[in-house]
């Protein structure tokens, strides 16, 4: 496709050349004997018309000949999705093998978070060659990134420490619980064990001396209980706080410059009717 | 998660959270009342009512050596005791310390029981002071007085 199109910029070049050696193009077929030569103006005399008609079929030949020479280029791009690239300052393309006319040809390829690089490569006639080119990650992505770890040590301090650290209030509150429902579970026995009980000597040790010790440890594992519920309620209200503080802070986003200038390098139009239109006009905003 | 609900919803968390213990902790109530612990008649501060009392005393011809013996019946109230249990009565006898102050069940499960004395005086009144005992230990002490006639 690519090698129709350039071999059809070669042949209007041809025929300008002839227009300016003398005479309209063949397919006008129009006289020749009316047009002064473009590049000489002051022949006194015309030559004969065969010996035009030959040197056009010449021209023509050479022409032919030498617009079909074409190469091909497999691009191997750094990161292999993705990529775009100009050809020549006029064509955007999104494809890994091109066929071109032989000789230089300059390439301006981009990709998302890349920075945009331009190269010449050169076409070989009837060769395929493999070009491999590493597009470096643009200064806005390097930047970008390095906001992603700043917001990622802040979400460390603001999210996952007061998460744990409400967690563990909460495993301590679930284990002072433990250790309170434990402590009434013992006085109930306590309380089983006196009205089952028929030795005296073990109901009065019961009565002076046990049950008075499980109250005690009642009383300090309950109060061991309210404390570690009260850390954790202010615990958690405060990791509540520094939570949603966190979740409302704007997220870092990407712009991709690099894209808009590598949009702004070929002008492509928008529109329902499909096709694509490219011309030669493109606007070096570098 | 936490921080991706509300602040409505989060306060609402927040709420249970602190709510939620005050709720444990209404279950849990230390309700043993050591003060209100003297209702079982093995415990030797029992304070209800008495569990021993008298039934009759008689004389009787002891078996096999033809020697005669007072006979001081009295009853168990088990029906105040708080689960049934076996037991046996500690005796103290002023007038006549026994060389075994232990009374047993007679036949076993039974609530009337003997105490024997082999020295005896008609129109006597005899006072015996009795324990419950288990283990060797003994509980409240109750009087019970029965004259022979």
């Amino acid at each position: 496709m690519m090698g129709a199109a350039g071999h059809s910029e070669v042949v209007v070049g041809r025929w300008s050349l002839v227009a300016r050696m003398g005479g309209r193009p063949l397919p006008n077929g129009a006289a020749l004997g009316d047009q002064q030569p473009a590049t000489n103006n002051h022949q006194t005399g015309n030559p004969p018309s065969w010996s035009r008609g030959l040197l056009c079929t010449l021209v023509l030949l050479s022409t032919a000949l030498v617009a079909q020479t074409v190469g091909k280029l497999r691009l191997m791009i750094d990161p292999g999705a993705g990529f775009e690239f100009v050809l020549d300052h006029k064509y955007r393309l999104q494809q890994r093998e091109v066929e071109l006319s032989t000789g230089p040809h300059h390439f301006t390829i981009w990709a998302p978070e890349r920075t945009m690089v331009d190269t010449t490569f050169i076409v070989l006639e009837n060769q395929t060659r493999d070009v491999m080119v590493r597009l470096p990650f643009s200064p806005e992505f390097r930047a970008y990134e390095e906001e992603l770890r700043q917001e990622k040590k802040k979400m460390w301090l603001n999210v996952a420490v007061p998460a744990a650290v409400t967690l563990g209030a909460g495993i301590l509150t679930y284990s002072t619980f433990k250790r309170y429902r434990n402590a009434y579970d013992q006085l109930s026995a306590d309380e089983d064990a006196y009205r089952t009980g028929a030795d005296p000597r073990t109901l009065e040790d019961l009565k002076s001396e046990v049950i008075p010790r499980h109250k005690d440890e009642f009383t300090d594992r309950r109060g061991l209980f309210f404390v570690s519920v009260g850390i954790l309620g202010a615990v958690a209200a405060g990791s509540t706080y520094m939570i949603m503080r966190y979740t409302k802070r704007p997220v870092p986003k990407f712009f991709d410059r690099e894209k808009v200038k590598f949009d702004g390098l070929v002008w492509l139009p928008s529109g329902d009717d499909g096709g694509l239109w490219l011309t030669g006009v493109h606007l070096n905003l570098r | 998660m936490l921080w991706n609900t509300g602040p409505r919803t989060s306060n609402h968390i927040l709420l249970v959270l602190l709510l939620l213990p005050l709720l444990i902790t209404s279950c849990y109530k230390d309700e043993v009342d050591i003060s209100a612990l003297n209702n079982n008649p093995f415990d030797p501060g029992y304070v209800g009512p008495n569990v021993f009392s008298f039934d009759t005393t008689y004389t009787e011809t002891i078996q096999g050596t033809g020697g005669i013996r007072q006979v001081f019946q009295f009853k168990v109230n088990s029906s105040l005791f708080l689960a049934p249990q076996d037991y046996a009565v500690y005796i103290e006898d002023d007038l006549l310390p026994p060389a075994d102050p232990y009374v047993y069940q007679v036949p076993p499960g039974s609530d009337v029981l003997r105490y024997y004395r082999l020295v005896f005086q008609q129109g006597q009144e005899v006072c015996l002071r009795m324990r419950l005992s288990n283990n060797y230990h003994e509980g409240r002490a109750e009087t019970v007085c029965g004259t022979l006639q």
